[in-house]
């Protein structure tokens, strides 16, 4: 059966001078050593050569790009006798990721098959390796002795099969890693449940650059005395509002805004807008000034931050300018930051300038929430999800009822260091009242 | 770091005083080293035995090849030698360009330049520590040399020496050059491109302050430089009495794969055809119009012309350049090529435009 292998771009040299490529052609057969292409990057000019034989079969660039370190530079495909893969192997070469460190030339080779992999073996014994950690050199040996690694405890750094393990493998001194009487685990979880004396499988993961970004980010905003402030918002008026506006879409198919309908979000976002008009300092910043001593950087523009969920973890774009958009303007960015961040294609400039942020973590749950300031902002606000709760009215006929209200709940968090409590108050208020009475909006329309 | 070393021979013992670092750790008790010279100042020659060097079949361990050429330019792999040097005043001065097969970016060599090439296997390569050799070699010779962040030899805020680097599955190559007693003024002309709308995928070379040996030492020459890196060679992968041996033309008759490099080096395809796409914009007012002219060009071969003249009896001319134009080399040759090829059928009265628009295309390209 055939395996699609792919080639990387190994890490010869330092990142920031990008690689260019010349290159066999699709159709190709390689042979192992043969070389594949030649990659050129700032003074170094490398002749890439093949691990394995094979065809060529995709290349995943053209002669003279510029290619990225890390990324599957060609496909191979190989005809392997092995029955253990049934999904495609990636060979990829590891890269430093310490920019300071001293370049290293020696290409240090992995290969990992993707933890979803390998259904559990009808063998015998209950050990079952998701992760067959093993180089080239010990998947051959594996292989012309007919043996399934899956089956191969690894004694190397992660879990590793090395040369050793394979072979006493195969001589049979290796003890069983499981007692003969335990019967098969129908899970394919690698810590099997008969042995207590089995150590505990622990796996060591690198952050994802999302999450080293909010590592960085977050250990930042430690050194921020945080002070949260929560309200309770009533958003029928809001819910009403919103209807009118998506009826007003729907009959407007092809309206200029390229909307179908709008969430809560573009209302919230120039809701808060407004109030911010009244209370500027928390659209600042806390900066170093010249001399050391601590400014306020009063800006101008409302970037209102969106908190997005996306698969890859927590990102926050801005909408920029939300002081000069209408809610439908707004509404048209929120979608395109949306679109972008599904196909992954935010750039910096989405990130940057952000003056203040809205997080919607109601979209997932909550009631009252103790959002995390960013550091180069002093305010941040979360709203909780829109529960539909009990509340007391005074009636037109002056009796006092229980009528069924929708109810959001809200915190803020701001920065105690330049922010009191009274202004987050008012502010929240101030925002509370525009959502309620969202007439007030119309008032104050130029 | 500097280190001042007095130049008498240090025997093993005394090389302990200096630290383990400066040795490198033996895995084998002997290594196969092997120190050549060349006596050819070809520059293609001496560059045809430096790749036999490094793929030939048998090849020892780590290998020190020295050469010098007479005067050329040498650009990197993936270089654009119209962005990179002054081709006009090379081909008025008869400097030849030659590509060499590492990358890197664009050198000047002459008689006063000596050039080095280790060789070495894979896993042992490493920038720094070559670099390093090479100016262990130098503080022999009293010179207060050091290696920067670009792995470049440097004296103070002066680069003294370029490097490059090949790196193939089981071997790899760094080679530099060292200023002993170079032309600077010349290299500086050369190595001045005149300055040019054009943007390109080619690698840019990194320019940097020079100096030469000359300035910081009376006695460095040719054959000292040489003599202390054979010396720091043999030190370094403890092989004691290491000799140089000599390469002449007589090599190119023995193996008929130097000479079929070394003519492949001289064409025009591996020369200038090799350089990665790049557009190229130019713009010139005439007394009778405005012309704009952008050409893509990928591997030295003009793909794509696109030719504005902003006056209105000359629209058809502009049309029928561009025809000519595409698919010529970018060349000179190439543009008298498609001005030739244009005067067949053109009416008279724009003859001296189009002479005018040739010799201003000859002049910038």
């Amino acid at each position: 059966m055939s395996i699609m292998l792919r080639r990387a771009i190994p890490s010869i040299t330092r990142r920031r001078r990008p690689p260019q490529v010349r290159f066999v052609k699709p159709g190709d057969t390689v042979e192992q050593f043969t070389p594949v292409c030649e990659v050129q990057s700032d003074k170094a000019a490398v002749e890439i050569t093949s691990r394995y034989d094979g065809t060529v079969k995709t290349l995943h660039y053209k002669p003279g790009d510029v290619a990225r370190v890390g990324q599957p530079l060609l496909d191979i495909e190989t005809e392997a006798a092995s029955a253990k893969d049934h999904v495609p192997t990636s060979t990829t070469y590891s890269i430093s990721e310490e920019p300071h460190t001293e370049v290293i030339d020696s290409v240090k080779q992995t290969t990992a098959s993707p933890p979803s992999a390998s259904p559990l073996r009808s063998e015998s014994t209950t050990f079952t390796n998701t992760q067959t950690l093993a180089t080239p050199a010990v998947r051959r040996i594996a292989k012309e002795n007919n043996l399934n690694l899956s089956l191969v405890r690894g004694s190397g750094p992660d879990g590793r099969i090395l040369k050793g393990d394979v072979l006493a493998h195969i001589a049979g001194l290796k003890p069983t890693p499981t007692s003969p009487s335990s019967p098969p685990s129908p899970s394919p979880s690698t810590t099997s449940t008969s042995t207590p004396s089995q150590p505990q499988q622990t796996t060591r993961k690198p952050l994802t650059k999302i999450q080293r970004a909010m590592y960085k980010s977050m250990t930042k905003s430690l050194t921020i005395p945080h002070f949260s402030f929560s309200d309770e918002i009533t958003l029928n008026a809001t819910t009403q509002l919103r209807a009118q506006i998506n009826a007003y879409l729907k009959q407007n198919q092809k309206n200029e805004w390229g909307l179908e309908k709008i969430s809560y979000m573009p209302i919230f976002v120039k809701t808060l807008s407004v109030a911010l008009r009244d209370f500027e300092i928390l659209n600042c910043r806390v900066v170093q000034g010249e001399g050391g001593e601590v400014e306020l950087e009063w800006r101008e523009s409302h970037n209102v931050g969106v908190a997005m969920d996306t698969p890859q973890g927590l990102l926050v774009p801005n909408i920029k300018s939300v002081h000069q958009k209408s809610i439908l303007q707004i509404a048209q960015d929120l979608q395109q930051l949306r679109t972008l961040s599904s196909q992954n294609a935010l750039q910096p400039s989405h990130f940057q300038n952000g003056t203040i942020t809205l997080s919607n973590i109601g979209s997932i749950g909550g009631t009252v929430m103790h959002p995390v300031l960013v550091d180069t902002e002093v305010c941040i606000g979360a709203v909780g999800s829109v529960r539909r709760l009990p509340r007391f009215e005074v009636g037109e006929d002056g009796v006092e009822r229980v009528v069924a209200k929708e109810v959001m709940g809200v915190s803020f968090s701001a920065d105690h260091r330049v922010v009191d409590g009274a202004t987050v108050a008012r502010f929240v208020r101030r925002w509370k009242g525009l959502l309620e009475e969202p007439g007030w909006l119309l008032a104050g329309l130029k | 770091m500097t280190l001042r070393v007095p130049s008498c021979r240090l025997t093993p013992h005394k090389l302990s005083c200096f630290g383990a670092s400066r040795r490198l750790l033996l895995t084998e008790p002997t290594r196969k080293v092997e120190c050549f010279i060349s006596k050819v100042n070809d520059p293609w020659v001496n560059l045809a035995i430096e790749e036999w060097l490094f793929r030939r079949k048998d090849a020892a361990k780590y290998v020190l090849y020295l050469w010098r050429n007479t005067n050329c330019v040498v650009i990197g792999r993936n270089q654009n030698p119209w962005k990179e040097c002054d081709l006009k005043l090379m081909s008025q001065d008869s400097i030849p360009l030659i590509r060499r097969r590492s990358g890197g970016g664009a050198v000047y060599h002459d008689i006063g330049n000596t050039n080095y090439t280790v060789i070495m296997p894979r896993d042992d390569f490493d920038r720094r520590k070559s670099a390093s050799l090479i100016s262990r070699a130098l503080h022999h010779l009293d010179i207060p040399s050091s290696v920067n962040d670009r792995h470049d030899l440097v004296i103070g805020p002066n680069k003294i020496s370029g490097s490059a680097y090949k790196i193939v599955s089981d071997r790899a190559y760094h080679h530099g050059t060292m200023l002993i007693d170079a032309d600077l003024k010349a290299l500086g002309r050369y190595l001045k491109p005149p300055v040019k709308n054009m943007v390109g995928k080619g690698v840019a070379s990194v320019r940097s302050p020079v100096t030469r040996l000359r300035e910081h030492s009376f006695t460095v020459d040719h054959l000292s430089f040489c003599e202390s890196v054979l010396e720091e060679f043999g030190r370094t992968y403890e092989v004691p009495d290491l000799t140089l041996k000599e390469l002449d033309l007589d090599l190119l008759s023995k193996h008929p794969d130097i000479k079929a490099d070394h003519d492949e080096l001289k064409t025009w395809n591996w020369t200038y055809g090799q350089t990665p796409e790049f557009v190229h914009q130019l713009d010139h007012q005439f007394a009778w119009g405005q012309v704009n002219a952008i050409f893509r060009v990928n591997h030295g071969i003009i793909t794509e012309a696109t030719i504005t003249i902003n006056a209105k009896d000359h629209v058809a001319v502009a049309m029928r350049l561009i025809e000519a134009l595409e698919g010529q080399c970018y060349s000179p040759q190439g543009i008298q090529q498609a001005f030739d090829n244009l005067a067949v059928g053109t009416g008279m009265r724009l003859l001296d435009e189009l002479a005018e628009l040739k010799a201003w295309l000859l002049e910038s390209i």
